[in-house]
């Protein structure tokens, strides 16, 4: 900016070497306001490990429903299975009466 | 270009008499019947919207309106600011074609007409060829109406009017066929007006950074050699629609 | 007359190789880690933060890797359905997806030093934000569709035609300008050591990228078979309750 600012020769023309002047100050004050390089990095692990955390997370409790909505299942068939049995005796047992 | 259907498929008596598709004939008459089916279900179509015009004169309403919010919202030296001219266009053009995207199987869909269609003899080609066709005639249309208001609000400098033309030309041709495969495959999806966006912008990013160069390339009185790659762009992206879009759509509704 | 049998839930065992892939990932990652951590020495141009590139670049592999293979089992379940297909490809695009939201979080954290910004529209960057985005989209047409079999094809669809896109998209950004080092011709490797540093990290990434897609495919097809003997055992009720009705 400051460059392009000093080529352009405009009225003003001390007003734009002040521009340039000011250029390389600017820049070493915008590098003093960087962040540390091992807090980037420190923050970069941990949310990386956070996501993957998040995933298996999820992973896991999608697990637990599907393994507690199959033990329903089983609960289901189970019932079904001993009144199916119960039905089937029944059956048998009429059968039995009517025989003789 | 369309999926072959399977042997015990009934589709399949209707298209070729032997059942073989490889034959000349096969193939000639399967295209004759497609191409009269699109024409049966575009003048259809074309019926319906002469019969009710509320969703055009809405959308072209909206583009309007949206060019009117970008010179509102890009005031310099309270004037309407020449150089965002070509990106107000592409994303004033992308914005309301959605909305006509969003309302494209909508007709068919309310009247249950939407499952006999994709099940027609010839498959579902004819119903994605006609509805690409109508979205294609619904965006030109928005760019009848949004050339001049942009050139107007914009005060746009002189204009290299044939390579524009070419860009929005490329430009519609692939929103109409991206458009109507992603509306197809939403009919079924809650939330669709939200989720359709997600999925259409990203897909259409070549054509709108092709498009807002080439405008920005005309409009700026550049050198128009540079248009050159930016439409070759979109012609290859346009080819791998046409080639992708119609096969998709009838393998996945 | 005989009932059939009712079905009976054959439990879908924890296959022996999904542990010990868990097991050689995690150990791959501790490795690299420790490497990372410890036998690498700090880039001389960019300092400490140099070392989220390792699992950056790692990262970045994993995502094209399982998009890319997410793809290919969409357009294999689409030209010919098969429910292993589909769970892989809902598999594969969940982990590219995951990695994509690794990248995209490490890249910033990087490049506000490397780059002096945190963002910048430069083609990769601006890339991976689109696919990044357009797989968590077709990931959610899969959930919110009413009809989950429309949904699955749809979902399909969308994966297929996003590949040869995604590579239009490249072109395009890469035409509009930018300027992303090339790690592979030897822009961000200095030493042996961290060569080393890296290759573990990308094996180490990757195999934890496989692990998590082979735990969420077992899921996948886990809910696939209760769904199925939630049919079953539907029908087998139908019929039964029809025989009951026929002998009463």
């Amino acid at each position: 900016m400051s460059n392009a600012a000093a080529e352009i020769p405009t009225a003003g023309t001390t007003e734009a070497r002040t521009v340039a002047a000011a250029g390389p100050r600017d820049l070493s004050a915008y590098k003093e306001e960087q962040i540390a390089g091992g807090d980037l990095a420190a923050a970069a692990y941990l949310l990386l490990w956070a996501i993957i955390g998040a995933y298996l997370w999820r992973t896991a409790r999608r697990q637990a429903v599907a393994e507690s909505a199959l033990r329903a299942l089983e609960g289901r068939l189970d019932a079904e299975f001993a009144r199916a049995a119960a039905q089937a005796g029944r059956g048998d047992a009429a059968a039995a009466e009517r025989a003789p | 270009m369309n999926a072959t259907p399977a042997p015990d498929d009934p589709r399949r008596a209707a298209l070729a008499p032997d059942g073989s598709m490889a034959t000349r004939d096969g193939l000639a008459q399967r295209w004759a019947l497609t191409a009269r089916l699109t024409l049966v279900l575009l003048r259809r179509d074309l019926v319906i919207l002469a019969r009710s015009r509320d969703t055009l004169g809405l959308v072209l309403m909206f583009a309007a309106l949206c060019v009117l919010l970008f010179a509102f919202g890009f005031l310099r030296e309270g004037a309407a600011a020449a150089e965002i001219a070509p990106g107000a266009l592409w994303v004033t053009l992308l914005f309301s074609t959605t909305l006509a995207t969003l309302r494209l199987f909508a007709a068919d869909e309310e009247a249950g007409a939407l499952h006999h269609c994709l099940h027609s003899a010839a498959g579902a080609s004819p119903l994605f060829f006609a509805k690409a066709l109508m979205q294609g005639l619904f965006g030109a249309l928005i760019t009848a109406l949004l050339l001049p208001l942009v050139w107007l609000f914009f005060s746009a400098p002189a204009v290299a009017l044939p390579q524009v033309l070419a860009a929005l030309g490329l430009g519609l041709i692939g929103q109409a066929l991206l458009g109507t495969l992603v509306a197809a495959l939403m009919v079924h999806v809650r939330l669709r007006e939200l989720l359709l966006p997600l999925l259409l912008y990203p897909l259409t990013t070549p054509l709108l950074i092709a498009g807002v160069k080439v405008t920005a390339i005309s409009l700026g009185g550049g050198d128009l050699a540079q248009t050159t790659p930016w439409l070759g762009l979109m012609v290859v992206f346009d080819a791998v629609l046409l080639l992708l879009s119609p096969w998709l759509f009838a393998r996945a509704t | 007359m005989t009932l059939p049998n009712p079905p009976s839930p054959r439990p879908v065992a924890a296959p022996l190789g999904l542990s010990l892939a868990i097991v050689v990932a995690i150990g791959l990652v501790e490795a690299a880690l420790a490497h990372i951590a410890f036998a690498t020495p700090p880039d001389i141009a960019l300092g400490v933060v140099q070392k989220i590139f390792y699992f950056h670049v790692a990262s970045a592999f994993a995502m094209l890797l399982f998009l890319v293979l997410g793809a290919g089992l969409s357009a294999i379940d689409l030209v010919a359905p098969s429910d292993r297909a589909d769970a892989g490809a809902r598999g594969a695009l969940e982990v590219g997806a995951l990695f994509g939201a690794i990248l995209l979080v490490t890249g910033p954290l990087w490049a506000r030093k490397s780059w002096g910004t945190w963002w910048t529209f430069e083609p990769r960057l601006t890339l991976s934000l689109l696919v990044e985005l357009l797989a968590l989209a077709v990931l959610m047409l899969r959930g919110l569709s009413s009809d989950a079999q429309l949904g699955r094809r749809a979902g399909a669809a969308m994966a297929v035609m996003a590949a040869p896109i995604s590579l239009l998209i490249h072109l395009a950004v890469k035409l509009w300008g930018g300027n992303h080092p090339s790690v592979l011709q030897g822009g961000g490797v200095q030493s042996a050591a961290m060569r080393i540093s890296f290759w573990l990290a990308v094996a180490g990434v990757l195999t934890l990228a496989s692990a998590l897609l082979a735990l969420r495919y077992q899921q996948l097809r886990l809910d696939q078979r209760h769904r199925e003997l939630e049919l079953t055992f539907a029908a087998w009720q139908l019929r039964r309750t029809r025989t009951a009705g026929e002998s009463s």
